[in-house]
């Protein structure tokens, strides 16, 4: 009896950590999402409505889910504090500090650094060539990612379970 | 809010802290700040201009006074325009900056030409912030003189830059939009303020009293405003900024045409400073303008000189 409870706790654990790997990697592509989005309104708020940053982010950051919205609704309140630091040391400093609540990788928070230098300075041609960027790698990074969901991904769950059942089988 | 806070508020933390010495009741009379690039940071009020030490004592040696460096400007730039220098690129274009409060920062830098007109301005290297101050009543003096019966007078405003001239214009059109217990009713004004100046508008909203009567559109071309306001909002009154050009004389016509009265300010000394001037000569050739006013800096900031008769050039008013 305490055999089979071994065996199926042993089971959904290690079905578990499979689901936990297939989860994590679809929240990932989730968090690319968003923030592929958040930096298209970014990009209409400046080229369109020509709105100053701090506004711009708020409305961006209400308007998103996932942690990837803290990036913008701390660098909001930050900025209205008025404390007379730049922009670009702002924007690190939330970047570094938010992240580890988001499923980005360091790749992303590298890059999102390097955007925070130019944000904010001089014309909107220069602002919307550096969204186009940065999109352009979120794009390719999100189509990798969404193939190897359908590659690869599954397979966690699988292995979990058949790893599960290999351990359980040498065990017992 | 105050001027100091205001100000303190877009300033690097370095320059920040040195401004923080100055007493709020200095500040009132401070005119120009002015921040250049490995020069010292200057002030200048209506009297004379002042360094100041990176203690925040005034000095008039500029060796003693703190030197400007330029992540100073950059940062002061960056908290000026909200961290978005790219929403004021229409006003960068054209040299300056409008501050809540109406205050007004000029810009020099590198400047980007493309298709010959200037694009932008980039590696910004000197700053100077001209305090707006509103004097509320500053047009007492002229304002029987603008008011006949139960219509106002054409009013021509001439005066050297830094006379008071916009400021003058500013509260005439607050005191004739309000209207004056016993003188006169209050009118519509429609204000082209295609500087920002007039109103001191910060995202649209009016930092200054211009009255209740009052339109405002703001950062718009002078012909195509005045075009705009005609049409639209109905004003008795249309009062612009330092007109000049050939087009603002074509546009102030068919403000004349359409029957309403025109308050506007230009920069000049005299009467016959402004004949010498083809375009504004032809203007007063053609006596639209019932009372053309002149300041002077002689006892400060907007002393009263004369005021004219434009109608008849013999007849001095005042």
């Amino acid at each position: 009896m305490i055999k089979i409870i071994g065996i199926l706790l042993i089971l959904i654990s290690s079905a578990l950590i499979g689901t936990y790997f297939l989860k994590r990697h679809l929240y990932y592509v989730e968090d690319l999402q968003m923030l592929y989005k958040g930096l298209t309104m970014l990009e209409s708020e400046i080229y369109y409505s020509k709105s100053p940053l701090p506004i711009a982010l708020e409305q961006i950051g209400i308007r998103l889910e996932t942690n990837v919205r803290l990036f913008f609704i701390e660098t909001t309140k930050e900025l209205k504090k008025k404390t007379g630091k730049s922009i670009s040391v702002i924007w690190e400093d939330i970047i570094k500090k938010n992240i580890e609540y988001t499923y980005l990788t360091s790749e992303e928070e590298r890059l999102l650094v390097s955007f925070g230098k130019t944000l904010g300075y001089l014309d909107r041609e220069m602002q919307i060539k550096n969204i186009m960027l940065i999109k352009s790698y979120l794009e390719e990074q999100i189509q990798q990612a969404i193939n190897y969901k359908n590659q690869q991904a599954k397979l966690y769950q699988r292995l979990g379970i058949l790893g599960g059942l290999l351990i359980s089988i040498i065990l017992f | 809010m105050n001027i100091k806070n205001h100000l303190l508020q877009v300033c690097s933390p370095t320059i920040q802290n040195i401004l923080n010495t100055i007493s709020y009741q200095q500040f009132e009379k401070i005119e120009e700040i002015r921040i250049r690039v490995n020069q010292p940071l200057f002030i200048k009020n209506a009297k004379e201009e002042q360094f100041i030490t990176p203690y925040g004592k005034w000095t008039s040696y500029p060796t003693e006074g703190y030197i400007c460096v330029l992540e100073d400007i950059s940062l002061t730039l960056e908290l000026m325009s909200d961290y978005s220098l790219y929403a004021f690129e229409e006003e960068i274009k054209h040299g300056y900056l409008t501050l809540p409060g109406g205050h007004r920062v000029g810009l020099t830098g590198r400047v980007i030409i493309e298709n010959g007109q200037v694009k932008n301005l980039k590696y910004i290297n000197g700053l100077n912030i001209r305090i707006s101050h509103e004097k509320i009543g500053c047009a007492d003096p002229i304002i029987p003189y603008v008011i006949s019966g139960n219509s106002v007078y054409h009013t021509l405003i001439v005066s050297p830059p830094g006379c008071g001239k916009t400021t003058l214009l500013r509260d005439l059109i607050r005191q004739i939009s309000n209207g004056i217990p016993k003188q006169s009713k209050g009118y519509t004004v429609g204000v082209v303020d295609e500087r920002s100046e007039i109103a001191g508008c910060y995202q649209g909203l009016p930092q200054k009293n211009i009255g209740f009567r009052t339109d405002v559109l703001d950062g718009c071309p002078k012909v195509e405003g005045m075009m705009m306001l005609l049409r639209s909002m109905a004003p008795e009154i249309i009062a612009v900024d330092e007109i000049g050009s050939e087009e603002d004389i074509y546009a102030i016509e068919n403000v004349l045409n359409a029957g309403c009265k025109i308050f506007c300010t230009v920069h000049g000394n005299s009467i016959e400073d402004l004949k010498t001037k083809p375009v504004l000569s032809a203007l007063l050739h053609k006596k639209i303008f019932e009372r053309i006013i002149f300041l002077s800096h002689r006892c400060g900031p907007g002393t009263l000189e004369k005021i004219m008769d434009g109608t008849n050039w013999e007849r001095t008013i005042l």
